[in-house]
């Protein structure tokens, strides 16, 4: 299903390129892995209620009514994105997710600090906790736009590595999402490892979905310079993965798998 | 318990706590900023929040409740310290969570101020983005209920939120049409999730002054629905930082309503409620109280004090924990117990000063209430007006109430007070209770308190101590199984504070033989959670300031130099341990620098008083032209009251006081520079003064940071000094043992030991008075010492030392055997406070003295061609409990009563205490003060009063006769004075006044204290004069404040 066209490293900053092959096994990956995370239904209904207690309070509702009662176009391009990522880190590095963050997104843009992936990943046998940006893109220039500039994944990902406030917005947000589930122990020993290691035993991952022919070129000048902050026990992973398709027809690939 | 988060900082923890201290110590003393590692101060900060977080998902239980607590308060402390943020609202919302994290850490009180001393930016509350503006205005109302700053800030949190309901219609729609639809739908939640904040507010803010909202007693339900919703709504929001916040604040305001006044009173009683009503009342402005301190939650709700039916509760608290406060509830809970018998409550303080500031303080709390509060004079003898006022019999005038001295209230009892004022005696209250361990005046409490035990059947007992070890036995000694004690140790404290030690370190030549010098500041590691840090801060110096080390290395300089640097903070209390080191002292402050160019109205006022009372020459009146008070027993009593308000009032940078003010103090400091840590005669300050004092240092309301600072001027002072501060309060003993202790083989023989341990009377006064009120039994040896078994002092000297409880015990029985034989004067041992040995060796002397009944004549006891008095005075310089304040008066090379009796004469007639002094004290201001007020007017009024007693005959209750002792512990000549004396009308003012006012003598108290308060100026002007009317009227109104 995959090869690895590039590999390098820099410090603690890793980085590959991987060519995707068109097969049953990338279908299936497609059909089942992808759409799961994607088409998770929980707590889509809870406007309602929330519109409901809002009597008790003294303000009016006609207009948050009119706003939440809404359909949101399908705009999820992006999203799917993200759920492709999720997956494949699953898939190739055991990442967990403890939360399927696609959920929140059904409010597009609600990522308030800017991480799109949160989990933990095994590294060393240590549980870490895993934060990254994914960028998807069909830009034809190499690097493509998305990793460059104030929105581009490197600068993301230095913002997450360095910015103390928003590694504990993620524990905070993460935390009631682990507590008494099957993921609090990994979430004790992520946050444990962090906090013992002054806040740097954590892994960064970046990854940018493309749908060109595969170029070091995408992330190699990009990831040298990020490699200049980022120190150990920090560790750093930015993965390209080269779609055998046109990113446009995902959406229609994981719905040709989906069951009517 | 632990919690697994903290196991993964340990190290890190300790060093951002270091840092912090560093920062704020910096910040405070030196008003600098310090580099520091601001980001392991956060990242430790964070974790400790992180951990708050995880056992609020747990819900806080008894088992998490001690970390969770120790967990937020150490969060607020680490970021309180962190630089400002960027942006408004970005600042206001790291003031929220840290002032959210301060409440859940029982900090609440320390947010409060730190958000008055240094309020949140200007928010955008009225910008045309609903969003922003919501935000910030449920910011502003989130910071403004922690702050609590008054009804202003509670009208504000409610006009605020009735803004955001009246504005919702035109913003709202305009906001959320104005964004892509997806990512209004974000907004709405967001929204929805504010509105739910809006609501709760709107209900604890009502509920503060209301204590019932929309007809519902208890708030809790609503509130957490509320926050409920708001999480709801908010973690749909997705990856946002407001449900942590809400998390927060749903804890915090939790909190609030369990500190609430309302809460932690509800359902005692109706006169609970009215009381509680007068304390958060609109007309109290921003000195409403809506809440308790922690330690007042504790005792009041949470050891359930105010539903306690225990006979014996002994509150062992910090200082400054507001322990006057949870008196206050008792007695109201133990009058409306009584209610039907209209019992009366005794508050016991141990100094004049504090038996007159409480009885201020409980007369304005209660008077609203229909309850009468009084004081008696702590003069060892009841005047008719006392008798008066005692057994008031109209409901409406009887007091329920009653304010003195230990010893007063002993000899009152001893004398029938409960059958004279006819009504049970339902609680005592012991201020200072700790004060039973002092060796000259702690027996006497102690045996009072076993007194009151054994013969008044309704009492009840309050004993208020700082922390002691064994508050569980004391209680159970009065109490027996009916006991509680309430005791909260040293892991709360009203605010932060330093313990430091200031040497001056030597600075570059200035010549051959002449040094710079520097003032370096070391904070101490100490026991009780003081802020340290292991290095020597540099104290800034007055520019003017030209001394050389040399000059500089003696107790008294260094003191002034290093109350002149702390200054720069706020007032500080600089002590010595002598008067006279007390005027040099002050005299070192009065630095050109300090001089105030035009005094206030205030302090010309207080310098007019002093002018009148103790002549224009006197030090302190220039003092305060320099911002400098003095406060020691060379005073008056009113002048000291003085000091202290000026001081309180801010009128002043300095009071410089006697080491003696560490046991009266209780009004907040910013700092306390102590040039000794020794009470006159070179005995060591105890450990619970030292923390008394200390535990003043920083103010509830102001000045996060207190300071005290003990100077020394070489490293071995510096090293007794770290010893003394390092020493533990423990147990509370009994004066007994160390009694015992020091009496070695006088124990046996009970019958001289007066005569060379004074302080052993009250022991034996204890045991005539029992034997009388037992009725005289044959077997008393027997019943005495089951007596003696239940007092705390004999228990525990069976226990550690038998051989001494034995001598005792021997002693107690042939001692018994004497006073048992046949027409002893027994009755006036009550009636005297003498012990029978005294009584014996007065009689005799009066009896060669020739003193008869007739002597006690109005017109000429007093007069100058009378030489009654001088042979009373004679009489009293043998009676051992009085001789030595008697023999320090005449300065011990005068032993017969001739100078005591002019003097007293002189004070009586009126003369001015500069001309007494000039008369009697060779000009000594100070001594003729300290002798005058600390010892002669107290002790002649007890002496004579005690021989009107032995002499009088069979006095009639009210005979006028009776007054005459007062007269010399007032200083006037009129039983009308006498009366205006005790509604605190300074001496000078008294008689003029009294005469223009007629005959107030026989008329109730109540009375004339309602008539001086209806009088105007002019009435004053009219009796006194012009200046002299104006100042008295002024000054009467600030000591009866």
């Amino acid at each position: 299903m995959e090869s690895i066209h590039y590999l390098g490293v820099d410090g603690v900053v890793n980085w590959s390129g991987t060519h995707l092959t068109m097969n049953a096994e990338y279908q299936h990956f497609i059909h089942s892995d992808v759409a799961t995370r994607l088409h998770d239904q929980l707590g889509n209904d809870d406007f309602k209620t929330c519109l409901r207690g809002l009597v008790s309070t003294g303000f009016a509702q006609n207009s948050l009514d009119a706003i939440l009662a809404a359909e949101v176009p399908e705009q999820r391009d992006w999203a799917i994105g993200e759920a492709f990522a999720e997956a494949w880190l699953s898939k190739k590095h055991g990442v967990v997710w403890p939360w399927n963050l696609e959920r929140d997104k059904r409010i597009p843009k609600a990522s308030l600090p800017g991480a799109d992936l949160i989990g933990f990943v095994e590294i060393n046998n240590e549980t870490r906790l895993l934060i990254g940006e994914v960028k998807t893109s069909s830009d034809t220039s190499t690097p493509p736009n998305v990793m460059n500039g104030r929105t581009g994944m490197i600068h993301q990902l230095e913002e997450l590595a360095t910015q103390l406030s928003l590694i504990f917005q993620i524990l905070r947000w993460l935390q009631p999402r682990c507590k008494n589930t099957d993921y609090e122990s990994q979430f004790k020993a992520a946050a444990g490892l962090l906090l013992q290691s002054g806040n740097k035993s954590f892994a960064i991952f970046g990854v940018l979905i493309r749908d060109t022919q595969p170029s070091e070129n995408d992330l190699k000048p990009r990831a040298k310079a990020l490699a200049k902050t980022l120190q150990a026990p920090t560790h750093c992973q930015i993965q390209a993965l080269y779609l055998p398709h046109p990113i446009a027809s995902l959406t229609a690939l994981i719905a040709s798998g989906v069951q009517p | 318990m632990s919690h697994w988060l903290l196991d993964n900082l340990s190290d890190s923890f300790k060093q951002a706590q270091q840092e912090a201290s560093k920062a704020l110590i910096y910040q405070e003393l030196l008003n600098d900023s310090v580099a520091v590692d601001y980001v392991l101060i956060e990242r430790n900060a964070q974790a400790l929040e992180l951990v708050v977080l995880d056992f609020l998902l747990e819900g806080m239980n008894d088992n998490n409740q001690v970390l969770l607590r120790g967990c937020a308060a150490d969060s607020f402390k680490l970021l309180r310290v962190l630089p400002d943020k960027a942006s408004p609202i970005l600042q206001a919302e790291h003031c929220l969570r840290l002032s959210a994290l301060a409440v859940i850490g029982d900090k609440g009180a320390d947010a409060a101020r730190l958000l008055r001393e240094k309020p949140w930016p200007a928010l955008p509350l009225n910008v045309p983005d609903w969003g922003e503006r919501t935000w910030a205005t449920i910011l502003e109302i989130e910071l403004r209920l922690i702050r609590k700053h008054g009804w202003d800030d509670r009208d504000a949190v409610l006009a605020l939120i009735a803004g955001l309901r009246q504005n919702q219609s035109e913003f709202e729609a305009r906001y959320l049409e104005n964004q892509p639809s997806p990512q209004a739908k974000r907004s709405a939640l967001e929204l929805i999730a504010l509105y739910h904040l809006a609501k709760a507010a709107e209900i604890m803010a009502y509920y503060l002054t209301d204590g019932v909202v929309e007809g519902s007693y208890h708030i809790r339900p609503m509130l957490d629905m509320h926050f409920d919703r708001a999480l709801i709504a908010a973690e749909q929001v997705g990856l946002s930082t407001l449900p942590s916040l809400i998390r927060l604040l749903a804890a915090s305001a939790r909190q609030l309503t369990d500190n609430a006044i309302w809460t932690v009173t509800r359902a005692v009683n109706s006169r609970v409620t009215r009381f509680v009503e007068n304390l958060v009342h609109k007309g109290r402005g921003n000195k409403a109280l809506f809440d308790v301190l922690p330690p007042q939650r504790r005792a009041l709700a949470e050891q359930g004090l105010l539903g306690s039916s225990r006979r014996a509760v002994v509150v062992s608290l910090p200082t400054s924990s507001g322990k006057t406060l949870i008196a206050q509830f008792r007695i109201l809970q133990a009058l409306n117990q009584f209610d039907a018998e209209r019992g009366w409550v005794a508050y016991l303080a141990p100094t004049r000063a504090l038996v007159n500031q409480i009885a201020r303080k409980l007369r304005r709390d209660f008077e609203p209430l229909g309850i009468m509060v009084e004081q008696v004079s702590p003069a060892l003898e009841i005047d008719g007006i006392e008798a008066q006022l005692l057994q008031e019999q109209d409901t409406k005038r009887a007091f329920r109430v009653l304010v003195t001295t230990p010893e007063k209230l002993d000899l009152m009892l001893r004398q029938d007070l409960e059958a004279k004022v006819g009504r049970p005696l339902t609680l005592v209250v012991v201020d200072e209770a700790h004060t039973m361990q002092d060796k000259t005046r702690g027996l006497r409490l102690e045996l009072l308190l076993a007194t009151i035990n054994k013969e008044c059947q309704r009492a009840q007992f309050l004993l208020l101590t700082p922390f002691i070890n064994n508050a569980r036995d004391v209680a159970r000694w009065l109490g027996d199984a009916n006991s509680q004690d309430i005791s909260l140790s040293i892991d709360w404290q009203p605010n932060d504070r330093v313990i430091a030690i200031v040497q001056a370190e030597k600075g570059n030549a200035r010549s051959k033989k002449s040094h710079d010098y520097q003032l370096k500041l070391k904070p101490q590691h100490t026991t009780r959670h003081t802020l340290s840090i292991d290095e020597t801060l540099t104290l800034p110096k007055d520019p003017s300031d030209k001394l050389t080390y040399s000059k500089v290395c003696n107790q008294s300089t260094l003191a002034a130099l290093t109350a002149q640097s702390l200054k720069q903070r706020g007032s500080v209390i600089v002590m010595h341990s002598r008067p006279d080191w007390v005027w040099s002292l002050a005299e070192k402050l009065k630095l050109d620098s300090n001089r105030r160019l035009q005094p206030s109205e205030t302090i010309k006022l207080v310098q007019n008083f002093l002018d009148l009372e103790f002549g224009t020459q006197f030090p302190l009146i220039d003092l305060l032209n320099y911002g400098i008070g003095v406060h020691h027993s060379g005073l008056s009593d009113d002048a000291r009251v003085l000091m202290e308000w000026l001081f309180e009032e801010n009128e002043i940078d300095f009071l410089v006081a006697t080491t003696t003010i560490a046991q009266g103090v209780n009004f907040p400091v910013t700092g306390v520079v102590m040039a000794t840590h020794q009470y006159p005669y070179t005995q060591d300050m105890p450990p619970e003064d030292f923390w008394n004092i200390a535990g003043r240092a920083g103010r509830v309301d102001q000045g996060s940071l207190g300071v005290v600072a003990l100077v020394a001027k070489d490293d071995e002072k510096a090293q007794t000094l770290e010893d003394f501060i390092n020493r533990q309060s423990g147990d509370l003993n009994s004066a007994l043992i160390a009694m015992a202790q020091e009496a070695g083989d006088l124990l046996e023989d009970l019958g001289k030991i007066v005569y060379s341990h004074p302080e052993w009377s009250s022991f034996l006064q204890y045991l005539t008075h029992t034997y009388r009120q037992m009725g005289q039994p044959q077997d008393f040896i027997d019943q005495i010492e089951q007596v003696l078994r239940g007092t705390l002092g004999f228990a525990a000297l069976r226990q550690n030392n038998p051989s001494q409880a034995n001598s005792l015990l021997k002693g107690i029985r042939t001692y018994s055997e004497y006073f048992q034989r046949s027409g002893q004067p027994l009755k006036l041992v009550d009636s005297t406070g003498f012990s029978l040995q005294s009584i014996k060796t007065a009689l005799k002397s009066v009896h060669d003295e020739g003193i008869k009944g007739n002597a006690w004549n109005a017109s000429t006891l007093f007069h100058h061609n009378s030489n009654d008095l001088q042979k009373m005075m004679g009489v009293l310089l043998k009676v051992p409990e009085l001789r030595d304040n008697l023999q320090a008066v005449t300065g011990g090379d005068n032993p017969n009563g001739n100078k005591l009796a002019l003097i007293i004469k002189d004070w009586v007639n009126g003369d001015p205490v500069h001309m007494i002094a000039q008369k009697h004290f060779e000009g000594d201001m100070t001594d003729c003060g300290r002798n005058l007020f600390g010892k002669l007017t107290q002790t002649a009024s007890w002496g004579l009063g005690a021989l009107l007693a032995i002499t009088g005959g069979e006095l009639a209750e009210d005979s006028p006769l009776r007054n005459l002792p007062s007269r010399a512990y007032y200083g006037v000549n009129d039983d009308d004075a006498i009366v205006l004396r005790l509604l605190g009308v300074p001496r000078m003012a008294a008689t003029p006044l009294a005469k223009a006012m007629g005959e107030i003598s026989h008329q109730a108290l109540s009375k004339t204290r309602g008539q001086l308060k209806d009088m105007g100026e002019d009435q004053w002007v009219s009796a006194l004069g012009t200046e002299q009317g104006q100042i008295y009227h002024k000054v009467w109104r600030l000591l009866e404040r």
